[in-house]
């Protein structure tokens, strides 16, 4: 029904009351405005040209219990095209007027429902496609669709060609290439459709290839609202994705808050601390020059490296914990046996500070960064593999997928070089101190931990360092988290938490600091070492467990404190 | 207190610790050649790096009396020259704050 605007505008507290103009309203994408945000409204189509003349009821739709209303449609909209309802998906798009798809999209869809192949092949490359996929495999998908058509239509020599000039040259299955061939042998359509397990041009088969190809290129925006969900719960430290029909909240009592042992055995600062890759040992490093190995169980050294003349600067678990590299002051690295505790290999290339190291993925070779500018790949065997030259290097990673080596250097740069061929991608200027660098598990994330640096005496100190998030494919920074307090020293930063949830940093004020990693809001300051907080690591295996070194001869161990549940090795052991 | 790296210089001349190879300055730093310490030469330089100062003393020198005080190396604790921190004499003054490193207990790094 169609009423008479009076030339008041009725849309109440639209914010716009005294525009007589109706249609040059904007709502928060409530409903009757014929302008939405992102432009994305279908235009309205409605016959009047009147500007007095709008659609009832004259009130504002509701909000969907406090959420967007357009939100929360086209999330049903894009949820019906995953699951397969492209009709229904339709119908709610044409009654809500919000449609899901850029134009480019649309099109492509229309083309492909009539059957317009040669455009629609056209339009396939003017999408954004995920680059997980291969064009060629969705091109093959339409002319598998346009080859069964022509045989669905008795037209067996095109849809012969189609076969060979077409669907061959894809490269994709010969097994599919036969299957398809042996289809020209069908005597006719309705031999063809049970043949193939397909329904015709005429049935829903146009259909099912679009949500075949559309879960190639849409984002998936359920996905998005988990994340925004997580991004809203500070504690967030499940692995489970939260369920969309309820708000998200983890408790704060489940973080492990508490320090739950303090290992002892160190005589002198402790350096460094990564936990084995099964989550149950721990390596430790210190000034003392030794390298401890702890049992998580009962928290005893099960060994005590003492072969370093100098500081130990740096550790390192191999991908199968068998081995365990150290980097040291005296120069030198050393390979040990993490079962028999024996030194393998010392590896004495360097002529200054060994700084850092990291095992390559399949545990095969390994690289040792140093002071003296050069990182060195070496094998088990110790051979020298391939060197890097040019940077004094403070810490070094390689990503999980193998496919690039990152290093940060005494000249505040960023070095990021291709670990397979071994050539420079890029490096970057961060214009601070940069004192660590961690990786994230997908290998897409850098975290770097940057110091304001030894200021002029007569500056004011600025001690708060940052924590900077980096797209290591873009190099871009993602996010900065900033508290910690730095400034000549090397604190050290971890991912922690399931799934990565949080951003963890030592600091020079005695605490560790702990970051929601969506939303950059500091969770925890949490005190309890009596000196620098020099490094922190999560476990692995152990969402609810994380480890912290100090100056104070001392590392912490992190769990929550739950005084009806059993004691913690029980809770260790819990996966 | 922590793990802390020495500085690093990056000039094409760098003059290091005798003993533990530490940095400690440029040869584009040096103002003057002209000085003599205890083991002989000794190079008057602009700035130095990665060296503990000790407490200021008066003493007398052959240009006059000047306070001054004693610059170890951080790394091996060797002590490797001295900082002016003021002369009284005025044609002594552009010394105040400039540093002396022994020749002898010098080497070329990179
Ligand atoms: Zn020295």
């Amino acid at each position: 029904m169609r009423i008479e605007n009076s030339g008041v505008s009725s849309q109440g507290s639209a914010g716009n009351g005294t525009s007589s103009s109706v249609k040059s309203v904007e709502t928060n994408g409530n409903g009757v405005a014929s302008s939405v945000r992102n432009g994305s409204a279908k235009p309205d189509t409605g016959s009047n040209s009147s500007s007095f003349t709008m659609l009832a009821p004259p009130t504002p739709k509701p909000s969907y219990f406090g959420h967007d209303r357009e939100e929360i449609t086209r999330i049903a909209i894009q949820s019906l095209v995953d699951l397969g309802y492209h009709r229904a998906a339709a119908v709610l798009e044409e009654e809500s007027e919000y449609t899901l798809e850029s134009p480019e999209v649309s099109e492509f869809r229309t083309a492909v429902l009539k059957g317009q192949w040669s455009k629609a092949e056209e339009l396939l490359f003017g999408l954004e496609i995920n680059k997980d996929y291969d064009v060629n495999t969705l091109l093959f998908y339409m002319r598998q669709q346009k080859f069964l058509e022509l045989l669905e239509a008795r037209e067996v020599s095109k849809a012969l060609q189609v076969l060979r000039t077409e669907l061959t040259p894809l490269n994709q299955s010969v097994e599919k290439l036969h299957s398809l061939s042996s289809l020209m042998m069908c005597l006719d359509a309705e031999d063809l459709k049970s043949w193939a397990g397909w329904d015709g041009a005429a049935g829903l088969s146009r259909q099912h290839l679009l949500s075949e190809l559309s879960s190639k290129w849409t984002p998936k925006i359920p996905l998005n609202v988990k994340q925004a969900q997580i991004s809203k719960c500070l504690y967030h430290n499940t692995a489970n994705s939260p369920s969309l029909y309820s708000d998200h909240k983890c408790d704060r009592n489940q973080f492990p808050l508490a320090t739950v042992q303090v290992l002892k055995d160190h005589s002198d600062e402790v350096w460094f601390v990564q936990f084995s890759n099964d989550g149950t040992r721990l390596a430790t490093s210190s000034k003392d020059n030794t390298v401890i190995i702890w049992d998580l169980e009962g928290f005893e050294p099960i060994h005590i490296f003492k072969e370093h003349l100098n500081h130990v600067t740096c550790v390192k678990w191999s991908p199968d914990d068998t081995r365990l590299l150290s980097c040291s002051t005296d120069t030198k690295a050393k390979l040990w046996d993490t079962r028999t505790g024996e030194c393998i290999r010392t590896l004495a290339a360097h002529t200054d500070w060994v700084s850092s190291c990291a095992w390559a993925p399949d545990g095969l070779t390994f690289v040792t960064g140093s002071v003296d500018r050069e990182m060195i790949l070496w094998d088990l065997d110790g051979r020298d593999i391939h060197r890097w030259a040019g940077s004094r290097i403070y810490d070094l990673v390689i990503t999980p997928d193998g496919q690039r080596l990152a290093a940060i250097c005494t000249q505040q740069k960023l070095h990021v070089y291709n670990f397979v061929t071994r050539e420079k991608e890029y490096e970057l200027s961060l214009d601070c101190e940069l004192t660590c660098i961690s990786v994230s598990k997908d290998s897409r994330h850098l975290l770097i931990n940057m110091s304001p640096g030894e200021q002029e005496a007569h500056l004011p100190d600025i001690e708060t360092g940052e924590v900077v998030l980096l797209d290591i494919e873009t190099a871009e920074v993602i996010r900065r988290f900033s508290g910690q307090k730095q400034r000549k020293y090397m604190i050290r930063n971890c991912f922690g938490g399931a799934d990565e949830n949080f951003v963890v940093s030592g600091s020079e004020d005695s605490n560790v600091y702990i970051w929601h990693k969506e939303n950059g809001t500091l969770v925890e300051t949490l005190p309890g070492h009596a000196g620098m907080v020099n490094c922190v690591a999560w476990n692995p295996a152990n969402p609810h467990m994380f480890a912290s070194a100090g100056d104070d001869h001392d590392v912490r161990m992190w769990a929550y404190d739950f005084p009806n549940d059993p004691p913690l090795p029980n809770m260790l052991r819990r996966r | 207190m922590g793990l802390a790296y020495n500085v690093y210089l990056n000039s094409s001349r760098i003059y290091g610790c005798k003993g533990c190879k530490t940095h400690l300055s440029n040869h584009e730093d040096i103002i003057s050649r002209n000085f003599r310490g205890q083991h002989g030469k000794a190079f008057l330089f602009n700035t130095v790096v990665n060296i503990k100062e000790a407490e200021p003393v008066e003493r007398n020198m052959t240009t006059g009396r000047h306070v001054v005080r004693d610059i170890s190396c951080k790394q091996c604790k060797e002590i490797v020259g001295w900082k002016y921190d003021k002369a009284y004499e005025q044609p002594e003054k552009y010394k105040e704050g400039k540093f002396i490193l022994e020749a002898e207990l010098l080497v070329n790094v990179r």
